[in-house]
């Protein structure tokens, strides 16, 4: 990997990796001291030097040469200790972020995927080492202008994704945690049954008198296999549930099933009243009639409800207030 | 049967705002609902709300079917008896045989109407009971005419079918020991009427609505209305109720509307206090209209609920300014107008009525009465015999 | 509005007091259901459940509820068309050649509830919610059927009969004899509904009024004054024999497959006190519906025997 571009000015700067360029702070006498870089030109300068350089605006690079105009919000941490890194990583974030498609949106056809990808990483590269910026810059653009929507709901679905792979640790924690509990319910069981086995053959043995020893033995076995089914049918279940996982298989089934779910849950699906003329407030009403009842047992105890009698009438009172008939039917 | 709901704007100011992002978001199905779109595919609206033309178109239609009927029959009647009417006899039936007008229909089904309510009291039914069957016989003859169905005859069938549909089971038997009546005459018409109904038995009355707005003025009116008060005024509405239904209120305009027309007559200040804070616009919102509309639209989409986000129950219930307040106060005040209007039918119109109906049907006893008429008169004797009257029970 | 535009073509059922036909639209040529009622048969002129269920179907308008399509009168026989369903849940949770997964449950639970929120919505107790009146179309729509015993949400001092529900699926308020019940017994429906759904056998079968109260508290515990105010009022509570409530842990193994989120809406659902019993509105904002794995798309769910 080269950094040619900006290591020309950066030599003479960067024997000490410990102290700011710029003021001479040392890390060394000032621990809490904190690299910025600016990715226009990726040079490194403490955190004071940002705050007083730049604070009224944008200001020239402080590094002798450099004539990038830079901007105080632009500044960021640096993460890798090679600016070079630093830079490529940077440059990675931008353009995915842009060329965000997946194979789905390919549907499914590996060579045209691949094929964008040899293009995505052609921009990279070109960005990164300075082949052609402006050209680059110009396609990144046109393309970010072109597939605005695509970019957005690649987008969206990427939260999603992350989403979903949460909730299926969760779904496939529960289910590991309930086939433990199987397996050690059928451990015991099995242990339950041995010892079962074992006296039941003794008791059987000593009761018959001159009977055939392996028949006793096969019977009880026999009662044995048709006893422990219960919990063994459970795991059983338990493991088609696992095989058949909702979860696998949605992820299998592609765009189709992507689009769907980027839809929100709609509980009524528009069946219900956002706007409701009324508020149900019983501390304000005076009714008698309905207030005895609430205090009768046979109408506690049968679920009875106050609130269900108000929005009831409430509901009625203005549901087709605002219907004029003599429009509406006209 | 078109399920159809037209989607006429409301008085509500602001329609669902249907933005892009908004819809491209939602499932297939989706469809917002609001309490009015409730009412809007109820059957009370989709098939017995009309406008006042269409009310008066229906009837005429049902009057103009009746009266050909009616003067099909008298035509054949003179012409197979032409060689034994006298002149007197002829025009006779010209005057007295005429078919009903429309207005004399009306006339007839307001004083049954009437009359159904009070054989329903009679019987010790319940309110909605009788509200039911009110609605059920009124709603009969909208497309029957008083000259094919004797309103008579279907007094308790309509009573009957009401119990039934509300819940309030009498067998016919027991129903018609209390009400005087017997099985078959209680069962002749049923299928009739519920075909008539066009199997819409489900009814909105006024009277949860009254139950609604006594709590609601008592929530926005808190600590300025005497409860006492309300009490009485609950009372009193609930029985202005029963009489709506006895006219065409209840075809015109919606049950909230009717209820609020109701109340505003017994305390025209209360319902204008009311409605004032309830659905008059904020002073400080007044100012800029147009900004108010699209806050109003953007919250709405945020609002788009369902997202299943559980804080956003909260704000759900935040008081909505969503009525135009001056078109409310105009419904409200043409409701009263024709309340105010309608009268009752007296006993001596609706006899007068009823005896024109039974003749144009029964033209030969009305030439009976007559002849019988001449002979007294030849007889010096004034008295005319009752019995031949059409009875009609005050 | 008339015979004329309908066939019957094939009976395919018959009640105590309807018979339902095949048949088709001809002017549109879909396949429709006619049931028939006996109107002849009964004394008290028309009957009370071909009243309910006309006077609810009319106003009821959802993808989840039954559509009424017509209604007419012929022979003096009333007549519901109705849309075709070919299929019900009772039918594909006992048809052991049809595998269906947590999804799937799922999406039958939704449909379910949003049809029954509906119903609700417009104060109406179904009062009759079991698998057989879970009617599925042929794209896999679960639609809410048979309004024979339903009826409108009671005002406040109307006395309701508690003789209503099939018994498997009956609440408990509705067994202890309750006059003044709620929606609450609809929503007890679904969960036993449920709870079926993910066992595939009927999860309290009891075989006569007394031991499903038996079999309903052995399960789930016999319910106290404290959870349950009041309850030991009803006539019959001191008889009782007293079962404990199952922990979440037996309920796991129970209900092997069931993820924590399904089995918390299934345990409200199954709440012993009316009062407290999630409605359909929380049963629908719970947290299984958006967890995955997201409810099947209903036309991708086999409802009929797969031939193997």
């Amino acid at each position: 990997m080269s950094t040619q571009t900006i290591s020309g000015s950066l030599d003479e700067y960067d024997d000490n990796k410990d102290m700011c360029p710029i003021c001479k702070t040392d890390r060394y006498l000032s621990p809490d001291l904190k690299f910025l870089v600016n990715p226009e030109c990726y040079h490194k300068i403490c955190e004071n030097c940002v705050d007083r350089i730049f604070s009224l605006g944008p200001a020239q690079c402080p590094y002798k040469g450099c004539d990038k105009i830079l901007r105080k919000n632009k500044f960021k941490t640096q993460v890798f200790d090679d600016v070079g890194v630093e830079k490529e990583v940077d440059i990675r974030k931008r353009v995915f972020n842009v060329f965000n498609k997946t194979i789905d949106d390919f549907n499914g056809n590996l060579d045209d995927f691949n094929k964008y990808l040899e293009d995505v990483e052609d921009i990279v590269y070109n960005l990164d080492h300075g082949v052609d910026v402006e050209k680059t810059e110009e396609r990144l653009r046109t393309y970010e202008e072109l597939n605005k929507q695509l970019i957005l709901n690649n987008i969206e679905r990427s939260k999603k994704d992350i989403e979903n792979f949460s909730q299926r640790q969760q779904f496939e924690k529960e289910m590991k945690l309930k086939k433990k509990l199987l397996e050690r319910q059928i451990e015991e069981e099995d242990r339950f049954n041995k010892e079962w086995a074992k006296k039941e053959i003794v008791n059987r043995l000593m009761s018959s008198s001159g009977n055939d020893t392996t028949d006793v033995i096969e019977g009880v076995k026999n009662t044995v296999k048709l006893k422990k089914s219960s919990a063994r049918r459970k795991l059983e279940e338990l493991n088609r549930v696992l095989k058949d996982n909702p979860y696998f298989a949605a992820n299998n089934m592609g765009q189709n099933n992507r689009i769907k779910s980027s839809i929100p849950y709609t509980p009524f699906n528009g069946d219900r009243d956002l706007h409701q003329r009324f508020e149900v407030d019983e501390t304000k009403y005076n009714d008698p009639l309905v207030q005895e009842l609430e205090k009768r047992k046979d109408y506690i105890a049968s679920g009875f409800r106050t609130d269900f009698i108000y929005e009831r009438v409430l509901t009625e009172a203005f549901m087709g207030l605002g219907c004029v008939i003599s429009e509406e039917r006209a | 049967m078109s399920r159809e709901v037209s989607q006429t704007p409301d008085i509500n100011k602001s329609d669902s705002p249907a933005t892009e992002t908004a819809d491209s978001k939602k499932p297939a199905n989706y469809k917002r609902i609001s309490d009015d779109d409730l009412y809007r595919h109820s059957s009370q609206f989709r098939m017995w709300s009309f406008t006042e033309k269409n009310l008066r178109e229906k009837r005429k239609k049902t009057n103009e079917r009746a009266i050909g009927t009616i003067n099909e029959k008298l035509r054949k009647f003179i012409e197979d008896n032409k060689s034994s009417l006298t002149e007197e006899e002829l025009q006779t039936l010209r005057v007295k045989a005429s078919p009903l007008s429309m207005e004399e229909e009306l006339q007839l089904i307001n004083f049954y109407s009437k009359k159904v309510q009070v054989i329903a009291q009679h019987l010790n039914l319940p309110t909605e009971v009788i509200a039911t069957s009110i609605t059920f016989f009124r709603r009969f003859f909208l497309d029957n005419s008083v000259m094919e169905f004797d309103p008579k005859n279907l007094v308790h069938t309509t009573i009957f079918l009401a119990c039934k549909s509300e819940n309030y089971f009498i067998s016919v038997d027991s129903f018609a020991k209390k009400a005087k009546s017997n099985r078959e005459a209680i069962l002749k018409y049923e299928f009739k009427l519920v075909e008539s109904l066009k199997f819409s038995l489900l009814n909105h009355h006024p009277y949860k609505p009254l139950h609604g707005f006594f709590l609601d003025i008592q929530t926005i009116l808190y600590g300025k209305v005497d409860l006492k008060y309300m009490g009485q005024i609950y009372d009193r509405c609930k029985k202005k109720i029963t009489d709506a239904l006895l006219t065409d209120i209840v075809y015109l305009f919606t049950p909230p509307q009717i209820t609020l027309a109701i109340i505003s007559m017994e305390d025209e200040q209360l319902i204008s206090r009311y409605l004032e804070l309830k659905f008059g616009k904020d002073i400080s919102n007044n100012t800029d209209d147009q900004e108010n509309g699209v806050n109003k639209e953007v919250k709405e989409v945020n609002k788009e609920e369902e997202g299943g986000v559980p804080e956003k129950v909260d704000d759900k219930h935040e008081p909505q300014n969503d009525i135009e307040l001056n078109k409310l106060l105009t419904i409200i005040s043409q409701c009263v107008d024709l309340l105010e209007k309608s009268e009752s039918v007296t006993t001596d119109d609706a006899k007068r009525v009823a005896a024109k109906n039974y003749y144009c049907q029964n033209p030969s006893i009305l030439l009976q009465k007559l002849k019988r008429k001449l002979e007294s008169s030849n007889d010096n004797n004034g008295n005319e015999s009752p019995s031949k009257k059409p009875k009609i029970e005050e | 509005m008339s015979e004329s535009n309908y066939t019957k073509e094939k009976k395919v059922g018959e009640g105590t007091y309807a018979v339902v036909y095949l048949g088709k639209q001809l002017s549109s040529g879909d396949s429709i259901a006619v049931k028939e009622i006996k109107t002849s048969e009964f004394k008290d002129g028309l009957d009370m459940s071909a009243i309910r269920e006309v006077k609810y179907l009319q106003e009821l308008n959802h993808p989840n509820v039954i559509n009424l399509i017509d209604i007419f009168m012929a022979y003096d026989n009333l007549n519901l068309v109705l849309e075709f369903l070919p299929t019900d849940l009772e039918v594909v949770i006992k048809d052991k050649n049809i595998l269906f997964t947590p999804a799937d449950i799922k999406s039958w639970m939704l449909m379910t509830l949003r049809g029954v929120y509906h119903v609700h919505r417009n104060f109406i107790l179904h009062r009759d919610l079991k698998p057989n009146n879970l009617l599925i179309s042929p794209d896999g729509l679960i639609k809410v059927a048979d309004f024979g015993l339903a009826r409108a949400v009671p005002g406040p001092r109307e006395m309701l009969t508690s003789n209503v529900v099939t018994r498997w699926y009956r609440a408990p308020e509705l067994l202890f004899g309750a006059k003044h019940y709620t929606y609450a017994v609809d929503v007890w429906s679904i969960g036993v509904i449920f709870a079926e759904l993910m066992l595939r056998i009927p999860y309290l079968p009891g075989q006569d009024d007394m031991n499903q109260m038996e079999v309903t508290f052995r399960a789930l515990g016999t319910p106290t004054d404290k959870q349950w105010p009041e309850v030991s009022s009803f006539p019959g509570y001191n008889k009782l024999q007293i079962y404990p409530s199952p922990s979440r842990d037996e309920l796991r193994k129970r209900f092997i497959a069931a993820t924590e989120s399904a089995l918390t809406l299934m345990e409200n659902m199954l709440m012993m006190n009316p009062q407290t019993r999630w409605n359909t509105i929380q049963c629908l904002e719970s947290e299984y519906f958006k967890e995955l794995p997201a409810p099947s798309d209903p036309a991708d769910i086999n409802i009929f025997s797969q031939k193997v």
